[in-house]
């Protein structure tokens, strides 16, 4: 489903290499977690891969067809990824409903978002918390937020970067759980990073990175 | 480019001649004194009615308020080949006058509103200047005469428009007498630019501002106008 | 949740701003809309003055930059006016802005004929009206009277000659109110323009159609060479202290369009700044940047739009509230017309739109990685 061909992501006139000749494959469905010591470009990647950053060289595919070749990068995202960030990144002046609501502002023919997004809400158990702020929530419950907003466009696979890398341990496997089980209810792809190997453990499949290259895992065992 | 090397001052001097000329004209204005103390005088009105040929210049100046004003007339005759006269007039008596002397203790002046000094033989440019950001070329008008205690004019005029924007008058001494400036300036039906208000400046005495409210440019001179210059005047003032 | 309810969370959620904002842009809305009124209702007011006076053309000396038509002599032009078709009355006014009284503003001394139809809008309030075209008296305005501190009986001096005040009235224009009224020979008489008028006043008939009144201007312009034959409202707008008015308004509503626009522009670009990292999510989301784009031109526009509302309230109440303090009194007639004010509510948005564009467009332009590590 995605696949990499020599990626490279060089900053500093090619002085600094996050990435350097990095090829992976994922496969419909896979849940795979890229491993590595910070810095070692697995953020990178995944940037990459969201189609938030452009490499310098090397190509990548979603269902065999390249992203240069995609008309509107802003659709792509929009259709086919959910994002989830180790910071939430949710905003402060929305309620819970809010927040879930923000992939689908601008777009004109959307009208049962509010329902999917209460839906969705209810999935992760925060029926009780629609109309909350993010400043009255718990952490596990802010991450759970994130995650039902990068569902609300129903992606394709979700790119998800340390989502519990801010919380404890009973809501970092209760946002695994989560993860896990809207992996099997909506049959998902995952992308995630994460320098936890607990948290990695959960993963079909461990790409393994250091130094922008890939270490081991970048093709699924036959 | 130099302005006095491009003027020719004997025929700008012609040309303010003949600009000044017209078959009549009136216009009011207010006057304030200003002492060089800075006290200030109420201000009085007078009417100035004019013919202005190249053989006879006529002027009468009409007192319009306050009363001590109003009860004088004076008019003033200058022709080519005379000295000028004035009259003085008040309710009972016709007098004769100093054409040079000031009216109502102001800086008003008969001969100054005749602006003789452009008739003179003697016109040169002696420069260049700028006022209020009006390029102008400074004209020396001198005389001879010996009666007239003016002798020598310089003028600042803005050559495209014909108007002096300040006029400073000497005497034989060099000894500066007054300086009139304009403050502002107005154009008339004919398109010509004129002084709407005037300052004139006596050094250590007084300040006029001169302000031409209301007028006329086509006034019409009845046979009358003019009348008490023909009146033996039964006094030396 | 749609575009706008999201830009306008963003504007409540930093009240400071916005209201400083909105503050700025207010006071500059109601400068626009206080002198652009005052100078409307300052031609107007002029205007009223003929159209009240029941004057359908005016006859004058072709246009010159003195703030009245100079003076010509009414029996050169009359015989030519009054056989034109239409023509009811020909009727001379000879007007002076004059300085009456050293405690107030010079004034304007009309002058008009006696027993013309002139007189007959104006209401008596008090005393009588003048008797012969030579009887030397004179009637008020109510604002001259006002403003002089006279009654009928007391005696003014115009130009050195003292009358008795006969009469006070009341006319519809403000210009007339504050006006000091005498029969036209008089005025004559006293500025030595023996003959003279400023214009020569045209009262038509009813049947005289807009076709009647052109040919009668085409007649003027063709056997009176030099004159000129208009209607009070392009008299007034000829006038040279109307238009300087009108150029006051016209800049202020030009620095205070810029003035607005700059702090709109400067309000966006820093909200835009402090939220790098929103903006970033934003297109991490799936945004398009044009959604970006509407997103702040949308709360700048709201800005301006509010600010504009605001605005015209202020400027309403300023006004009225010159219009009442003792200074001005009786100067100012202003006029608010509906279609002004939607006008300037129009051009408060196009601030908006105008001043929020290059932070929107800059905006749209972050690097969504980049911005999502701005902390």
């Amino acid at each position: 489903m995605l696949r990499t061909h020599n990626l490279a992501l060089h900053f500093d006139e090619g002085r600094t290499k996050a990435l350097d000749g990095v090829d992976i494959e994922i496969f419909e469905g896979e849940f795979v977690a890229i491993t590595g010591p910070s810095g070692c470009g697995k953020s990178s990647l995944l940037n990459l891969i969201g189609t938030l950053d452009n490499p310098t060289k090397g190509e990548l595919f979603f269902c065999n067809q390249p992203y240069s070749a995609l008309q509107d990068l802003s659709e792509f995202r929009r259709e086919q990824i959910g994002f989830v960030f180790q910071s939430f990144h949710l905003i402060p002046t929305l309620t819970t409903l809010g927040n879930v609501l923000v992939p689908t502002i601008g777009r004109s023919s959307d009208h049962n978002a509010i329902d999917r997004a209460s839906d969705l809400l209810k999935l992760m158990g925060l029926e009780s918390r629609l109309n909350h702020f993010p400043g009255q929530l718990s952490g596990g419950e802010r991450q759970r937020v994130a995650i039902a907003r990068a569902l609300i466009n129903d992606p394709a696979f979700i790119l998800a970067d340390e989502p519990t890398g801010s919380l404890d341990s009973t809501n970092a496997t209760h946002v695994l759980d989560v993860i896990a089980n809207m992996r099997l209810k909506k049959s998902l792809t995952i992308v995630m990073v994460t320098h936890d190997p607990v948290v990695a453990a959960k993963a079909d499949r461990e790409i393994c990175m250091c130094d922008g290259k890939v270490i081991s895992g970048s093709r699924r065992n036959p | 480019m130099h302005a006095e090397e491009s003027v020719d001052a004997v025929a700008l001097a012609r040309q303010m001649v003949k600009l000044h000329q017209s078959s009549g004209f009136e216009a009011r204005m207010q006057v304030e004194v200003n002492d060089a103390d800075k006290r200030m005088h109420l201000p009085f009105k007078v009417a100035v009615i004019g013919e202005i040929t190249l053989e006879k210049q006529r002027l009468l100046l009409r007192g319009i308020s306050p009363r001590k004003v109003r009860e004088q007339t004076f008019a003033i005759l200058a022709t080519a080949d005379a000295p000028a006269r004035v009259i003085k007039s008040t309710q009972d008596k016709h007098s004769a006058a100093d054409p040079y002397s000031p009216l109502f203790d102001s800086g008003l002046i008969l001969w100054d509103l005749l602006a003789p000094w452009w008739g003179w033989a003697e016109q040169s440019v002696i420069g260049s200047d700028t006022f209020d950001d009006h390029p102008c070329s400074l004209i020396r008008s001198r005389t001879s005469q010996t009666e007239n205690p003016i002798s020598e004019v310089i003028s600042c005029v803005d050559t495209t428009t014909a108007l002096a924007w300040r006029t400073q008058l000497f005497d034989k001494q060099h000894t500066l007498l007054r300086t009139i400036t304009v403050n502002l300036a107005m154009r008339s039906e004919s398109g010509m630019l004129v002084a709407r208000a005037l300052t004139v400046e006596v050094p250590g005495i007084s300040n006029t501002i001169i302000t031409v409210y209301a007028g006329d440019e086509h006034y019409q001179i009845k046979p009358d106008t003019f009348s008490i210059l023909e009146s033996a005047p039964e006094a030396e003032q | 949740m749609n575009l706008l309810r999201f830009a306008y969370d963003n504007l409540t959620r930093r009240p400071a701003r916005t209201t400083l904002t909105m503050t700025a842009i207010s006071l500059g809305i109601a400068a626009i809309v206080a002198l652009t009124a005052i100078a409307w209702g300052f031609e107007a007011s002029w205007q009223k003055a003929n159209d009240a006076r029941g004057t359908d053309l005016i006859v004058t000396r072709l246009a010159s930059e003195n703030t009245m038509p100079s003076p010509f002599i009414a029996e050169k032009v009359r015989p030519a006016l009054v056989n034109l078709p239409h023509v009811r009355q020909v009727v001379g006014l000879l007007s002076e802005m004059l300085t009456v009284s050293y405690d107030a503003p010079p004034m304007f001394v009309f002058g008009w004929e006696f027993n013309s139809y002139l007189w007959e809008h104006l209401q008596l309030l008090e005393g009588r009206w003048p008797e012969s075209r030579n009887e030397p008296v004179i009637v008020i305005g109510t604002l001259a009277a006002e403003l002089l501190h006279k009654k009928t009986g007391d005696m003014i001096e115009i130009e050195g000659v003292e009358m008795p005040v006969v009469g006070i009235f009341q006319s519809s224009a403000l210009v007339e109110n504050g006006a000091l009224i005498l029969t036209l020979q008089l005025v004559q008489q006293i500025t030595d323009k023996t003959g003279k008028v400023n214009v020569l006043n045209l009262q038509l008939d009813s049947s005289a159609s807009d076709s009647d009144i052109a040919n009668i201007k085409q007649q003027v312009r063709d056997t009176l060479p030099g004159y000129t034959a208009i209607t009070s409202g392009e008299l007034v707008s000829q006038n040279a202290v109307v238009r300087i008015s009108k150029a006051m308004s016209n800049a202020t509503i030009l620095i205070a369009s810029l003035v607005g626009a700059l702090v709109v522009f400067n309000t966006m670009l820093m909200s835009i700044s402090e939220r790098t990292r929103e903006i970033g999510l934003l297109l991490a989301l799936g945004w398009h940047p044009r959604t970006v784009i509407k997103l702040i031109v949308s709360e700048s526009a709201m800005l301006t739009f509010a600010g504009g509302i605001i605005g015209i309230i202020l400027g309403v109440l300023l006004t009225r509230g010159l219009e009442h303090i003792e200074l001005m009194r009786g100067k100012i007639d202003a006029v608010f017309s509906f279609p002004f004010l939607l006008g300037v509510l129009a051009l408060s948005i196009v601030l908006g739109i105008f001043g929020g564009l290059y932070p929107a467009i800059k905006a749209a332009r972050t690097r969504p990685s980049q911005a999502l590590r701005q902390e």
